[in-house]
């Protein structure tokens, strides 16, 4: 921080707190690195304060006092942040608290005691009195937990990060807060005092109490203090487990927070977003995503701009604001603004290079490298001069940006993404893919770059206009095809009815109603199996493809994830009985001459008079037959993808839902046509699936080759007589 | 006789009530959850008592004052109080070697 304890604690902007201001004394407030008191060992060693000892240079503890823990600034609601603040700022460590928590008032000031000679100015308390007992014990409202408003005094000031403002934002508060939580309900803390944590992406402090505190699952799956149990029916069971609940249920944030910060003028820079003055401002913007601990969670992006020396070793070490003001004291004149914010961006290459010549310039002032070698690090890249000192910038790992994760600002379960279904995140409009991102904060021309937030998380261009078509445009249209279907096939049956050639028998035969055999059992059992499997598949396919279907699927199964399982497998099952229809019915399925007469003649459908020339299957079974095996590939292909889809490319497994979804449209079509043109459209099919057999007539009005194939007999034909001839002559 | 035995086994059991109630209430269940008055302690640990003038001048000292009931030593072992400088070392992390500890020492 290249700031002394002593600057740590008495320290601060116009207007602002010191470090202190927030931090509660004890530890490193109280003691130095070596387990002293600063008051004790500055007592006994006055020299301290002018050697370079980072604890003691320019201190004046042994007036001051150190900050011990400040008991009050968490337990009593009254504390004064303001007042402790002016306290430190006077050096009056060890008054703040007395003063900060209205228990007395403190005048005088160590600082103008020790810097303006004023031995008068020696603080001096004077105690309330009202509040001590005749005993001389005082009265106070300790309160046994923390309340918000103490919380709030550090964790909202510091919104870039710790963003508790947003709890009680009256725009948009988290419903937690409104359902009257407090900070400590989450966050409890036991008397060590150690409050138990979240997991962020940045701090590291206290790592091993990381997801020690109550998290969403926590209440939300056991009904804890009354908690909703949220059933998520209509949200696959893959998105709970690879997206965080917060990442639906904070779609919007409405406090600006910072975005990225520049050091380069020798301080830090902030940028906040929607260019507010600070952070905590009433301002809509939207969560980023980055994939941490193996979930998508909600970020806001903060990345800096910083200059660095990369030493001996490869590691590129940030450097001092005090090297960093002085290197622009040699070059800044000649920076200009470019975007118009009132700051000077080092952007374009010139500058980038004057930079880092008077960055080097300052370094090789100093022996604190082993080698200078200046790297200005802005967006993904990192700027630094190659071995025949030309500007070369390029993506370096210390170019990673940072997001901080966000927990807090979560919204009603109506507004959470996905609550107006898939589109939501998976439209062409969806939030979810099509929010950007800053890459550079100013290329050349001063002008931001961005990128889509979705390439944080892997989702690349051609997943996202997959996604565009596939859930706006296909699956909200499913139905009105399954339903298109319907009235093509009602509406054939009322204009031509059953296929009975216009309702001209055929010459009948003795043996007219005598059965033969059509399928065998094993064709059968193949068929009944592909019948059943597609009928679970189909159901539950197409309720998991609509938001209201996740209601239809716990209605039978109790959960919308026995389902998902069942479909899975069931898949493997109606894939295998594919391949085994493919092996039994190939030869029977493959196109002869015969058929374009079938194909010319409609099949008879439109309302012929003859049969019209059909093998085992007629040329509308054969089409049908290959799109089934076509189809049932791609849906066993695609489906054994999507049920491995954890360990696959995105790229691949939104294809497959993609190629699914298609496959299986034509299918259920397919299948509803197949049904019609098995019951209704030619009365007598129905059953030969299930028994396997037909009648004579039948087989001679449907498939009259096949029928004079294996009886050897003509299909057309007036008698029995003339039938006996024809076979008497064939002999 | 049978009068003074009645008499000692009935003030026996009382004494035996009263010895139970001590031992399992805590003391400070009779406020009700509000923390009871105490003696604010200087820097010295002397009593500050603002009505009588005794030490009304000096600030009060938490470790002293606080001490009295809860471990001051223990409660200041919470992360929000040594911010990572119990973990403070050179040697803390290779790669980023200006950072000493798991808390803000050395980085921003």
């Amino acid at each position: 921080m290249d700031i002394t304890v002593w600057q740590w604690a008495t320290t601060g902007p116009e207007g602002k707190p010191t470090c202190a201001g927030c931090h509660p004394g004890g530890g490193p407030m109280e003691f130095d690195r070596d387990g002293q008191r600063y008051d004790e060992r500055l007592t006994e060693k006055p020299s301290l304060s002018d050697s370079l000892y980072g604890d003691y240079y320019g201190s004046h503890w042994d007036k001051s006092g150190v900050l011990e823990a400040d008991c009050f600034m968490c337990h009593l609601s009254s504390y004064s942040f303001e007042t402790r603040t002016e306290q430190l700022k006077n050096w009056n460590l060890k008054w703040a608290s007395t003063a900060a928590s209205g228990i007395g008032t403190v005048e005088g000031s160590i600082y103008d005691v020790v810097d303006n000679n004023d031995p008068s100015a020696e603080p001096k308390v004077t105690y309330n009195k009202r509040l001590f007992n005749e005993d001389g014990k005082i009265v106070l409202d300790i309160k046994p937990t923390v309340d918000d408003n103490n919380c709030m005094q550090c964790h909202g000031p510091a919104d870039m990060k710790k963003r508790a403002f947003s709890w009680h934002d009256e725009v948009n508060p988290d419903v937690h807060s409104q359902q009257g939580m407090h900070c400590v309900d989450c966050h409890p803390a036991g008397m060590d005092h150690n409050f138990a944590k979240g997991h962020t992406t940045i701090e590291t402090l206290r790592d091993d109490l990381d997801n020690s505190m109550r998290s969403c699952k926590d209440c939300h799956t056991e009904g804890y203090r009354g908690a909703t149990i949220p059933k998520h029916v209509n949200i696959p069971p893959s998105h709970l487990k690879d997206i965080a609940c917060e990442t639906c249920h904070i779609p919007q944030k409405h406090r600006a927070a910072g975005q990225f910060f520049d050091t380069t003028h020798g301080n830090l820079h902030w940028d906040i977003i929607g260019k507010k003055e600070a952070w905590g401002k009433p301002e809509d913007w939207y969560p980023a995503y980055m994939k941490f601990d193996g979930k998508i969670i909600p970020i806001n992006p903060i990345f800096g701009i910083w200059w660095g020396n990369r030493e001996k070793n490869g590691i590129v070490y940030p450097l001092f604001a005090r090297e960093l003001a002085a290197a622009w004291g040699i070059y800044g004149s000649r920076v200009t603004d470019d975007n118009g914010d009132g700051f000077a961006e080092v952007n374009k290459r010139e500058e980038i290079r004057l930079g880092l010549k008077a960055v080097e310039t300052v370094l090789h002032k100093s022996s604190r490298f082993e080698q200078v070698h200046a790297v200005f690090i802005k967006g993904d890249k990192a700027w630094e001069f190659n071995q025949d000192s030309l500007l070369v910038g390029k993506w370096d790992p210390v170019c990673k940006g940072r997001g901080f994760s966000i927990s807090h600002n979560v919204a009603p379960a109506e507004m959470a993404l996905g609550a107006n279904g898939c589109p939501d995140c998976h439209g062409y409009n969806g939030e979810f893919f099509k929010r950007t991102y800053i890459v550079d904060p100013y290329d050349e021309n001063g002008n931001q770059v961005i990128a889509p937030v979705r390439k944080t998380i892997g989702i690349s261009d051609y997943s996202y206009n997959l996604c565009a078509i596939h859930f706006p445009l296909i699956r909200p249209y499913m139905g009105i095809v399954l339903i298109i279907i319907f009235f093509v096939t009602t509406l054939h049956f009322t204009s031509f009815g059953p296929h009975d050639f216009g309702g001209r028998p055929l010459h009948p035969r003795s043996d007219d109603y005598e059965r033969i055999d059509r399928f065998n059992l094993f064709e059968r059992l193949t068929h009944l199996f592909v019948l059943f499997t597609f009928i679970f598949l189909a159901l539950t396919g197409l309720a998991f493809a609509y938001r209201g279907g996740g209601r239809f699927l716990e209605l039978f199964f109790g959960n919308t994830v026995t389902p998902r399982v069942w479909h899975g497998w069931l898949g493997f099952v109606f894939g295998i009985g594919v391949l085994f229809m493919l092996l039994q019915w190939w030869r029977d399925a493959m196109l002869i001459p015969s058929d374009k007469e079938w194909v010319r003649n409609f099949g008879g459908y439109l309302g012929g008079h003859d049969p019209v020339p059909a093998d085992r299957f007629n040329a509308g079974q054969k089409v049908y037959f290959w799109t089934v095996i076509i189809g049932g590939i791609a849906l066993l292909l695609s489906g054994t993808v999507l049920f491995f889809r954890e360990h696959l490319p995105l790229n691949l497994v939104f294809t497959c839902i993609f190629i699914h979804y298609i496959a299986a449209l034509f299918g259920v079509s397919g299948v509803l046509s197949h049904v019609y043109l098995s019951t209704g459209a030619n009365p007598g099919t129905f059953p030969a699936i299930f028994v396997g057999k037909v009648t004579k007539l039948w087989a001679r009005r449907h498939h009259p080759l096949w029928y004079e194939k294996i009886t050897g007999k003509p299909a057309s034909g007036s008698s029995d007589h003339q039938n006996q001839n024809h076979s008497d002559e064939s002999k | 006789m049978k009068a003074k035995k009645k008499l000692f086994i009935a003030l026996a059991g009382i004494l035996l009530l009263f010895t139970f109630q001590i031992l399992v209430i805590p003391p400070t269940a009779s406020f009700a959850g509000k923390h009871p008055p105490f003696y604010l302690l200087n820097s010295e640990g002397d009593i500050i008592n603002p009505l009588t003038g005794e030490n009304a001048d000096q600030p009060y000292s938490t470790y002293n004052t606080c001490d009295m009931c809860h471990s001051y030593d223990d409660i200041v072992q919470g992360y929000h109080f040594q911010m990572g400088a119990k973990s403070v070392s050179d040697h803390y992390s290779k790669e980023q070697p200006w950072v000493l500890s798991d808390g803000m020492f050395g980085k921003f």
